[in-house]
């Protein structure tokens, strides 16, 4: 056998087989949710399932409704995703095109509040909404989620930024536009990529967060997954069933995401070149 | 000498960096304040202003239950700085930033240089690995939890009774152990993170540099210390502080696996905080625990950027 | 994918966000809103739940019941957290250990009117948490449970094991079965969660408890030392990761027929049944005797599930007609066949209902539930009744909340670290003993120290007990 052959087996077998030992308990997920109760609860744990079953799902879903916190979840994901790139993206700009000291300091204060631990403000910050009125709303969540995740993305959004040239703009301007057309038109499209790259943070935010959730959403059809989940374990549920198929279905649409997205991913995390 | 001119024409690139932009576009600083207010008023409204009033709470004696107030000025801080309890879950913090930093930072960039091969199906490879980062903490704390269970566990089946590799089952969740589960278990979840971030910054790399360096008769290992490691390293310092901050104030990954135990071993700070809240009853020493933590981040952040800074001053 | 879309995209969500919110309020506005706090999240007694207050709402179509959920773990959090911001408490399950706290700061509805409409006698004596500093009721009982012993009567007699009844035969059977087939000796577990309700009933049967009914300290009764020093000796034989388990990692390792014995009220028995067959079959439960000699008062552990309601509810009589509603009766009835057996009545007559249900575990495990239902009559609750094991060993409900629970036996409680030291740092019993001693006497005059408190009146009598 060739040197090369080889070699390229060799490469075949460790990134397939990265992905496949990251994936592993996955698989046993997948396996588990399929398995009767009775059969999850037993030692020594069978493998392959030996009654294929899919009442782990249907009764789990019937039982607690699971789809509304799924749609809740996708929901304020959404929304804060939208809101956040609103915010963040002006601002990103702003912050990779000026660089004067009043600039520096606005991006220092951003990199010092994403210090503050979560933990101190969800008293606080729980009082204020539920003073305003949105104690057990939903979309009270998307302005905190996007306080939370603002640090970040402006901190990668701003390379991206910095890593469109100058001249694009100033062409633009040149052709009569304003500052805030070149913006939109020219620069934005540009950054596409690296927007999407951060997006993923939102989206990650919106549909996995637990602490804010779990403190200001208190009825089953407001709930959002996490404080959801988190709702039956404890003295209501150890049905370990129930919970494999309903991490299965936490991570499903996960699937049509990440398969989307990994594209613009890569590209985005690469087109800005980061600098910290 | 050969490699040395291959990394020398790798440090020129990396240290020309992105285009700058200049201030060819004039003052326009109205314009650049109007885009950064939004950002600037969410972040105040929802963020500052309720730490500012958490911050007025550190100074209160404040009773959870009947949110009686007393004023009592330092005492909170002071109590703090002498508790035992205190600098037993500083240590602890420490020790789980440490190990969580470590292993994703090794991991991620390893599993990053594999990924940057060239093989068919690679985006689909790529996509694959970024579900963990996409599993919600209380998921992916249950499926480590099933996975680890002492009694329906398979992970111990496979070690003692399967494959025979251990005579003892391993106590996942016993002191000297429950670390490592909880670093484990954070080490699944965000692996693609730091895996993907490093390989975006490992595809910026002038492919003609690696082939100018095999040429001349570099090896592998030296490939990746004179030429990878320097390339990516921007992006790990930059990933090393986020994720050092994001794991100090860390609390789901930490107490969803054994709630703070057994003795106490997975009480870090958030998890401390949380029992003097709730044990202890009192609001206004949790916030003063919070506090001294955000100032011993700040100052560990600060640290790290003058390191930084020093590190590359002497690159170039 | 292109800015228009996300424009587009983008003004579409805002304007459903925004048509959302505004909708919220309106249908809220003509009914009696009641917010009804609940942890009993297993979705069989939510199912339940939500079919009683369906039928609720169908009679009473002037008031609605709003249903928040929560954890265990979250659920004195959740509570505090609303009282903090200043929300309506409505109905919701009181966590013990906040019981006094509020009840203190005036925070709690009185419910006497409801027991008196229905009359004291038809409960179970000690099942009703008067509050003896001034003999009103501000919790009404929803259920009770109490514990009792399930063995492996299969395993028992391949080893030519006697019935377990004593402390005696729970070592020597825990010590012969451990390491056979893969299982462990016992379940009987010193994890944060769980240890605590596991170790009580050897507490008191060896005539030990925590405090006094006067709030002095009992944990250093010789007793207790035995109590302990018993306890530790099983704790050699349970399974290696129990010090961590969560609260049904108990009922399962029974189940997965890791342990052949297991101290754990009705939802062991209802699970297994239902999982296990084959291992249910063979499975004996019985009352649980765990002192020496079979020795010592006849208590178990036991808890009642109580739920108050706010002072500050806005629509405190429909709060109070819900709750009556809920809790007797056929709806009574419901709810407790949600898990028959865990969730026990509280009313002697549902109690003896329970038993003609034509429903399939009370059909084949019939002794099982009058078991349970029977050691309901004589469970002691160790953060609501401080100080039932008196002195000369006689037990007698004291009805007296413990205020300082949430120190001793909170996130971390004082016993738990004392037995995982014991298993887990091989710290010699009498050494781990005396610094819990310790530590529950520091706690004590802690809380003490913060707040004001003096002892119940000595001659109140709680109604309803003889």
């Amino acid at each position: 056998m060739s040197g090369a052959l080889i070699r390229t087996v060799g490469r075949y077998l460790l990134v397939y087989g990265v992905a496949f030992l990251i994936l592993l308990p996955f698989l046993w997920v997948c396996l588990s949710a399929f398995k009767p109760e009775s059969e999850l609860l037993r030692y020594p744990p069978t493998l392959l399932p030996q009654k294929w079953t899919v009442t782990n799902f249907t009764q789990f879903f019937e039982a607690t409704s699971f789809h509304i916190a799924m749609f809740n979840s996708g929901m304020i994901a959404a929304l804060t995703t939208v809101l956040a790139m609103g915010v963040a993206a002006p601002a990103a700009y702003a912050l990779a095109r000026f660089h004067n000291r009043l600039f520096e300091s606005i991006a220092r204060l951003f990199v010092y509040t994403y210090m503050i631990p979560a933990i101190l403000l969800v008293l606080p910050v729980y009082k204020i909404f539920f003073n305003l009125g949105l104690g057990n709303n939903l979309w009270g969540l998307a302005p905190i989620y996007t306080a939370l995740v603002l640090p970040l993305m402006l901190w990668t959004l701003r390379s991206f930024f910095a890593g469109i040239p100058v001249e694009l703009e100033e062409a633009a301007m040149v052709d009569g536009a304003n500052r805030f057309q070149a913006f939109w038109k020219v620069v934005l499209p540009q950054a596409i990529p690296g927007m999407i790259a951060t997006g993923i943070v939102a989206i990650n935010i919106g549909w996995s967060e637990y602490l804010f959730a779990a403190t200001l959403l208190t009825s089953p059809d407001t709930m959002t997954i996490s404080p959801r989940l988190e709702s039956f374990m404890g003295r209501g549920l150890y049905n370990w069933g129930w919970l494999m198929a309903g991490a299965l279905a936490v991570t499903g649409p996960l699937i049509i995401v990440a398969a989307f997205m990994q594209r613009h991913l890569i590209a985005g995390w690469g087109a800005g070149a980061l600098k910290g | 000498m050969a490699l040395t001119r291959a990394v020398k024409s790798a440090d020129a690139v990396r240290a020309a960096g992105p285009k700058r932009s200049g201030d060819g576009l004039g003052s326009g600083t109205v314009f650049g304040l109007l885009m950064v207010a939004p950002a600037v008023l969410v972040l105040v409204c929802v963020l500052l202003y309720p730490a500012f009033v958490a911050l007025q709470s550190s100074f209160y004696r404040i009773v959870t239950v009947t949110r009686a107030e007393t004023f009592v000025g330092l005492t909170n801080y002071e109590k703090v700085l002498v508790e035992q309890a205190f600098w037993e879950s500083l240590q602890r913090s420490v020790i789980w930033s440490v190990g969580a930093m470590t292993t994703q930072m090794i991991a991620g960039v390893a599993v990053a240089l594999v990924l940057h091969k060239q093989i068919r199906g690679r985006s689909f490879v790529r996509g694959l690995v970024l579900f963990p980062y996409l599993v919600p903490a209380i998921v992916a704390v249950l499926i480590w939890r099933w996975i680890f269970s002492d009694t329906v566990g398979v992970a111990n089946w496979l070690l003692v009774d399967s494959w025979g590799i251990l005579d003892q089952p391993i106590p996942w969740f016993n002191p000297g152990w429950v670390m490592v589960s909880v670093i484990v278990m954070s080490l699944w979840k965000y692996l693609p993170y730091w895996a993907l971030f490093v390989l975006a910054r490992l595809q910026t790399l002038p492919p003609d540099l690696i082939d100018a360096a095999k040429i001349d008769g570099a090896s592998a290992w030296q490939r990746f210390r004179y030429i990878t490691l320097p390339w990516i390293l921007p992006v790990v310092i930059v990933l090393l502080v986020l994720r050092t901050i994001w794991a100090f104030n860390e609390f789901d990954m930490v107490y969803l696996p054994a709630g703070g135990g057994p003795l106490f071993e997975t009480t870090t700070i958030p998890v401390y905080i949380r029992r003097v809240a709730f044990e202890f009853g009192d609001m206004g020493h949790a916030a003063a625990v919070a506090m001294v933590m955000l100032v011993m981040v700040a100052i560990l952040t600060n640290v790290y950027f003058w390191v930084y800074r020093r590190a590359e001053d002497r690159l170039n | 994918m292109n800015i228009r879309r996300l424009k587009s995209v983008g003004s579409a969500l805002s304007c459903a966000a925004l048509l959302a919110v505004a909708a919220g309020p309106v249908d809220a506005q003509e009914k009696q809103i009641v917010p009804f706090l609940t942890a009993e999240s297993s979705p069989d007694s939510v199912q339940a739940i939500l079919g009683l207050i369906a039928e609720f709402e169908e009679q009473n179509p002037d008031i609605g019941i709003e249903l928040q959920l929560t954890s265990n773990d979250n659920r004195g959090p959740r509570i505090i957290n609303s009282v903090s911001v200043g929300d309506e408490l409505g109905i919701f399950e009181i966590e013990r250990r906040l019981v006094p706290d509020f009840t203190r700061a005036g925070y709690l509805l009185p419910l006497d009117s409801i027991v008196e409409e229905i009359g004291i006698e038809k409960f179970i004596p000690g099942s009703l948490l008067y509050w003896p500093w001034d003999g009103h009721l501000y919790q009404f009982t929803s259920d009770l449970s109490a514990a009792t012993l399930y063995w492996r009567k299969d395993t028992f007699e391949e080893a030519g094991l006697a019935e377990p009844d004593s402390f005696e035969r729970l070592l020597e059977a825990s010590e012969r079965l451990h390491g056979q087939n893969g299982m462990s000796g016992n379940a009987f577990e010193a994890s944060n969660r769980g240890g605590v309700q596991r170790f009580v009933t050897f507490l008191w049967q060896n005539c030990g408890d925590f405090y006094t009914e006067d709030g002095e300290l009992a944990f250093d009764r010789d007793g207790t030392r035995q109590a302990v020093e018993d306890y530790a000796a099983l704790n050699a034989f349970n399974p290696g990761g129990s010090h961590s388990w969560g609260s049904l990692d108990a009922v399962n390792s029974f189940i997965a027929g890791r342990v052949p014995l297991a101290l754990f009220p009705g939802r062991l028995g209802f699970n297994l049944a239902n999982n296990a067959p084959d291992i249910a079959k063979v499975t004996g439960n019985r009352e649980a005797r765990v002192a020496r000699g079979g020795e010592g008062p006849r208590v178990v552990y036991g808890a009642v599930t109580s739920y108050s309601i706010g002072s500050t509810v806005r629509h405190p009589e429909a709060a109070k007609k819900f709750l009556k509603f809920l809790f007797t009766g056929d709806q009574l009835l419901t709810y407790s066949m949600g898990v028959p057996g865990h969730i026990a009545p509280a009313i002697k007559e549902v109690q003896a209902r329970m038993l003609e249900q034509d429903d399939p575990y009370i059909n084949d495990y019939r002794d099982w539930v009058e078991t349970i239902l029977e050691a309901t009559t004589y469970f002691n609750a160790e953060a609501q009744n401080m100080g039932s094991i008196k002195d000369d060993c006689t037990f007698e409900k004291s009805l007296v909340p413990m205020p300082w629970s949430a120190r001793v036996m909170g996130q971390s409680p004082v016993v738990s670290t004392m037995f995982q030291r014991i298993s887990l740092q091989d710290v010699p019993v009498e050494e781990a003993y005396a610094d819990a001693v310790e530590e529950h006497r520091a706690q004590m005059e802690a809380w003490k120290q913060e707040n004001d408190w003096e002892p119940a009146p000595a001659d109140w009598t709680p109604p309803g007990m003889q």
